[in-house]
């Protein structure tokens, strides 16, 4: 496209196209800003009073003080500012949170016999002040600064405050460097939380046994260097799955024709308190054979009164602008992760010009819910594509069963809710979608099947693998990760496999679609139904055919090459001629490669098992020169 | 010595650093609690505001979701007989194929908008009793906030109920009915005690208004003339026409119809016959999610500059040469457009600029394109009408159609709201029976076109929607020219959402 002084511009469409007329991806990129301004500045004062007797008295403080100043321009030629002759908005974050502490030390060594002791307060502050403006119609081009604009569209400001103190004590033992015990105690109350159930109680308890320095381990000394015996119980509070004011009954205070209008936006929870991860751990730590590091450790972390927010009925009303939910914060039940924890470092090849050393972790970890509260046992809560029941995980699949294609229509099928919708009532609004093959009920619309568990996100087993290799001032090393077992919802290949009306992207799979009955399919044949078949292509049945269902839970298994890195280390023979202490080259690589069944899916993105359209981890190639004058 | 020495040291560390009783009591300053919005009188009124806020706010993170201008729009204009956009990857919303679906943002919108605003409604039900104030504001605040609920209700049961003559005469199921504070499982009621507690909040809000004596100062807010349309809305869907004729009459008197000026100044602005909207300013804009941002012709927004918002071809050939609303449509007369989506070519575009230079730049021209409603600001800012006195006369003059008052009467009552108001003087009316019947439906879709009714309309009355392509005489593109019988779709019924039913143990 040409301008009136014949160059070259953008087109914007309203001559050349149907879709996204006005818009312009690179056009907009060039002429809007968006700009951000941080300053953060941290202080810390530490203060130690030696006291006689053996104790110290200290006092601990450190501040915090952030902000971020967002600011945004939409240019008044194409895309969204266009409309009001360009526009522009301010976004100011002001954080300030200080943690003061003031402790009481005392530590003694008697023999063998080796005591300290704590006790101590601390307070949190958290403030944070928000202001937004946003105002339209600009007076000259590309200046962001709202004095350019004359049109105030929006306007706000508020804060935020957030605390909490505690109180604490610790007690720690050792006889020998060879048996420790160690106990705690603390008190916290939070701002999150009602007067009257501010404040929770936490305590923990651990011990640990050094074999290796016991007389009966030096007949073992020929295998092993060190072994060591650890147990411990301990919990914290956790109040940061709590909104700021989680107790209270919120009505926001919005405008109606410059009037304040209030509606709700959290129901009261005054019964509300501290959730407590706890956790028990026992660990056997060896050195094996000067050459081999391994442990092994059993945990079972739990939160208990796990802090959740449950969903109501919809008709109780809704308590968000963004989301249709109605909910109310609840200390829910009790959820645990346990498992073992196993690692291995082995150095392989040892000799002085030729290293070569392994590692391998591997955590196999259960998730599951151990109590709920009576009213949600029988049935359990649905979240979403989750159900919480008891003897579950957290992120078990709950959902609809897909049982394939239907050679013979090309329609989705999913197992018929037979309970909920008769499939002998052939008056009813289920009955049109009811399919009978072979004398199993199917449906091709979700509203008539049947949810089921559907296995979980959680893998099975996750972990790294880790190996070094040097020869000579050659080194190359490799950090890999996998994870085996869990399933991923993939909303990006829905979306992908969903076409709409208008232009789009598409996946490749979207080529498999059923395209008429394949020779040799009858209505009774024994495989009329394709399990692995994608729905036929027609976007006035996506409602049936794309609709979440087990056909598109993925295998979460996934591996994943790290890091992979090439370091030179140039001899100091050669380095001594030019006067240079040191020098080393290295390239390196970072997430090079990923490999999961279903190409391109992205199964690190969260431990739910949800995949969104996000940014990748990217991949990252340095090459590095250090040198050492 | 030493002990006292030791347990001093801590008392002194524990003392010292503890804070003040009250550190941990931190208050919002962007909310505020129960206690304090129903003190007063003058902060229940706020919550009151907060109703009208709730109509026209950004909702779900989704484009087009403004509150109930989204209704007027996805639920009563896109699904509709007479109401065409070039949208065919719309066509599950459009073609009325989606109510089934149980987990889908359209199945469970209504549902989650219209109970937030019930929620909201029953607070201060519940509350205002202690509020302090006089008690005419306490009665005006309850008359408001009753009137709020028996609307919300009224339009979920014609969304998530079935057409009142399919019902068995109201056995069918209704809808969830919370009248306090409850949040845990409550029954789904019939669709009679749906319209039931429709009918006794209005005649409670009516009682109220006339104790409290009071008038309104805004044309969002809530006074008797509008219970009394919400009134014969209601009874009309309920197929109760004595109250509805009554009530429609009741409703219009004081709000005389706007002038042919009015007429054409874009539906943005209240006029003389407004009887109730939802507020809407530069200053408190939605952006890009506002009703005028899918539909005025003068819109910024993508929404209409690629889809302009269209007449059925076929009605708008029904409307008169006479009639002032033959030019609030695009007449491509004999310019050519591309038959099949009904673009315009280079001269329909170019005459369609000159007759209507605000039509944004970058903007699609689409014959039998609409110039009805216009924004007041970009992208789409403006008042968004819910009750007018032409609705009034409409349902006046169907009420007494059902009634089988005489041709005359109805007649007169289409000669005053077509004549009379000056929207074409040629008008005249001779019909009677089925004519008669189908001249008021003809109307009633001239007359509110784009204002959220056709697809209401179409499901209360039990008629087909039958829409045509350009080779069989309309203006529809292939896809969505379709004809949905009335039992289709699950007699286009929505289905209770499962944001509901998955936490509503007394719903099956």
């Amino acid at each position: 496209m040409l301008d009136d002084a014949g160059k070259e511009q953008y087109d914007d469409g309203s001559t050349s196209r149907n879709q996204f007329i006005g818009r312009h991806t690179t056009w907009e990129n060039e002429l809007n800003k968006d700009l951000v301004y941080r300053n953060t500045v941290n202080g810390q004062v530490f203060l130690d009073f030696k006291l006689p007797k053996d104790f110290t008295f200290t006092v601990k403080g450190d501040l915090n003080v952030r902000n971020s100043d967002t600011q945004t321009y939409d240019n008044a030629i194409i895309g969204d500012g266009a409309g009001n002759q360009g526009r522009a908005s301010r976004t100011n974050y002001r954080y300030k949170n200080y943690t003061a502490q003031q402790m009481l030390n005392w530590g003694k060594s008697y023999g063998f016999h080796t005591v300290d002791a704590l006790v101590g307060h601390e307070n949190y502050y958290d403030n944070y002040n928000y202001l937004y403006g946003y105002k339209t119609t600009e007076t000259f081009a590309n200046a962001t600064e709202l004095v350019n604009f004359t049109n105030i569209t929006d306007l706000t400001d508020y804060q935020v405050n957030y605390r909490s103190e505690g109180y604490f004590a610790r007690a720690r033992y050792n006889y020998d460097e060879k048996y420790f015990l160690d106990g705690s105690f603390r008190r916290d109350g939070s701002s999150k939380f009602y007067k009257d159930n501010r404040w929770g109680n936490f305590w923990s308890l651990g011990g640990s046994w050094l074999l290796s320095k016991e007389k009966f381990f030096t007949g073992l000394s020929r295998y092993a260097d060190y072994a060591k015996l650890r147990a411990s119980y301990g919990q914290v509070g956790n109040d940061v799955s709590a909104a700021t004011y989680a107790y209270m009954a919120l009505y926001t205070i919005d405008q109606n024709n410059n009037l304040a209008a209030l509606y709700k936006t959290q129901n009261e929870a005054l019964d509300l308190q501290w959730e407590t991860s706890s956790s028990i751990s026992a660990a056997l730590e060896t050195r094996l054979f000067n050459r081999a590091n391994f442990t092994v450790e059993y945990f079972d972390k739990r939160s208990q009164n796990l802090l959740f927010d449950v969903s109501l009925p919809l008709s109780a009303g809704g308590t968000s602008n963004t989301v249709a939910e109605s909910v109310i914060t609840k200390n829910l039940g009790t959820v645990s992760n346990k498992g073992f924890e196993l690692s291995l470092d082995v150095d392989v090849i040892r000799k002085s010009d030729f290293k070569w050393n392994v590692g391998v972790n591997a955590t196999f970890l259960k998730n599951k819910i151990v109590s709920l509260p009576e009213q949600n046992r029988a049935n359990g809560i649905i979240n979403g594509n989750y159900k919480y029941m008891e003897g579950h995980g957290i992120y078990d699949f709950w959902t609809y069963q897909y049982a394939g294609v239907d050679q013979m229509t090309g329609s989705a099928l999913y197992l018929a809710d037979n309970e909920n919708f008769d499939p002998k009532d052939v008056n009813g609004a289920h009955y049109k979608y009811l399919v009978n093959i072979n004398g199993v009920d199917y449906t091709t619309y979700t509203t008539y099947a049947k949810r089921d568990w559907s296995g979980s996100a959680i893998p099975d087993v996750f972990g790294s693998f880790s190996t070094g290799l040097t020869y000579k001032d050659l080194t190359l090393s490799g950090i890999f990760t996998y994870s085996l077992g869990g399933k991923v919802y993939d909303d990006s290949y829905l979306d992908l496999m969903t076409m709409s009306g208008t232009v789009g992207q598409m996946h490749k799979d979207v080529l498999k679609s059923w395209d008429g009955v394949p020779s040799g399919i009858t209505e009774t044949s024994s495989n009329r139904i394709d399990p692995k078949g994608v729905p036929v292509m027609d976007f006035s049945k996506s409602n049936y055919s794309n609709a979440m269902s087990t056909r598109f839970l993925q295998n979460g298994s996934y591996f994943v090459v790290k890091n992979i890195a090439l370091a030179y280390q140039v001899p100091f023979s050669l380095l001594q001629k030019i006067d240079i202490r040191s020098a080393r080259f290295t390239l390196s690589v970072e997430n090079l490669v990923t490999l999961t069944k279903l190409q391109g899916m992205n199964p690190q993105q969260s431990f739910n098992g949800r995949s969104l359209n996000a940014f990748v981890t990217p991949r990252v190639i340095s090459l590095g020169v250090n040198i050492g004058l | 010595m030493n002990k006292i020495y030791n347990i001093g040291l801590l008392f002194f560390v524990l003392l010292a650093g503890s804070c003040k009783k009250d550190y941990l009591d931190t208050v919002p300053t962007s909310s505020t609690g129960t206690s304090t919005a129903f003190e007063s009188t003058e902060n229940a009124k706020l919550a009151v505001n907060g109703l009208a806020k709730m109509m026209t706010v950004q909702y779900l993170s989704s484009q087009g979701f403004n509150g109930e201008g989204t209704i007027k729009m996805y639920y009563g204009n896109y699904p509709g007989n007479n109401f065409y956009v070039n949208l065919p990857g719309w066509a599950t919303l459009i073609n009325g194929t989606i109510n089934e679906n149980v987990s889908s943002i359209y199945g469970y919108y209504p549902w989650y908008y219209y109970y937030k605003v019930i929620g909201n409604a029953n607070a201060i039900i519940f509350y205002i009793d202690a509020a302090k104030g006089s008690e005419a504001d306490r009665n005006f605040i309850k008359a408001q906030a009753l009137t709020y609920r028996a609307y919300c209700y009224t339009m979920l049961a014609q969304l998530y109920g079935n057409r009142w003559s399919d019902s068995n005469n109201g056995a069918t199921p209704g809808v969830v009915l919370r009248t306090d504070l409850s949040n845990g499982d409550l029954e789904r009621s019939s669709l009679g005690a749906t319209y039931s507690l429709i009918y006794s909040d209005l005649d409670k809000a009516i009682e109220l208004f006339t104790a409290a004596g009071k008038s309104r100062s805004k044309n969002f807010e809530m006074d008797i003339n509008v219970a009394y349309a919400v009134y014969a809305r209601a009874a009309l869907t309920r197929q109760d026409y004595p109250k509805a004729e009554a009530f429609a009459a009741k409703a219009r008197t004081g709000y005389p119809l706007m002038s042919v000026a009015d007429y054409k100044a874009g539906f943005s602005t209240p006029n003389s016959e407004w009887l109730w909207s939802s507020y809407g300013a530069s200053d408190e804009t939605l952006y890009y999610y506002s009703y005028q941002s899918y539909i005025a012709y003068n819109s910024s927004a993508s929404a209409v500059r690629t889809y302009p918002k269209c007449i059925s071809k076929e009605l708008y050939n029904k409307i008169p040469a006479t009639d002032i609303r033959k030019n609030l449509f695009l007449d491509p007369k004999t310019d050519p457009y591309t038959t099949a989506t009904g673009a315009a070519g280079a001269a329909l575009k170019a005459r369609a600029f000159q007759l209507f230079p605000d039509i944004y730049s970058t903007s699609n021209v689409y014959a039998y394109m609409q110039f009805k409603v216009k924004a007041n600001d970009q992208p789409g800012v403006g008042n968004v009408n819910h009750f007018r006195s032409s609705e009034m006369y409409l349902i006046e003059a169907e009420a007494k159609y059902y009634q089988n008052k005489p041709a005359a009467e109805v007649q007169q009552v289409l000669v005053d709201l077509t004549k009379n108001s000056g929207r074409d003087a040629s008008y005249t009316c001779t019909k009677t029976g089925t004519d008669l019947l189908n001249e008021i439906k003809t109307y009633r879709a001239i007359e509110l076109w784009g204002e959220g009714f056709d697809w209401f309309d179409m499901k209360r009355w039990g008629d087909p929607i039958v829409r045509r392509d350009y080779a069989n005489g309309g203006n529809f593109i292939t896809s969505l020219a379709i004809t949905i019988t009335p039992e289709s779709n699950n007699k286009w019924t929505w289905k209770v959402p499962l944001k509901e039913s998955d936490y509503n143990g007394a719903l099956e």
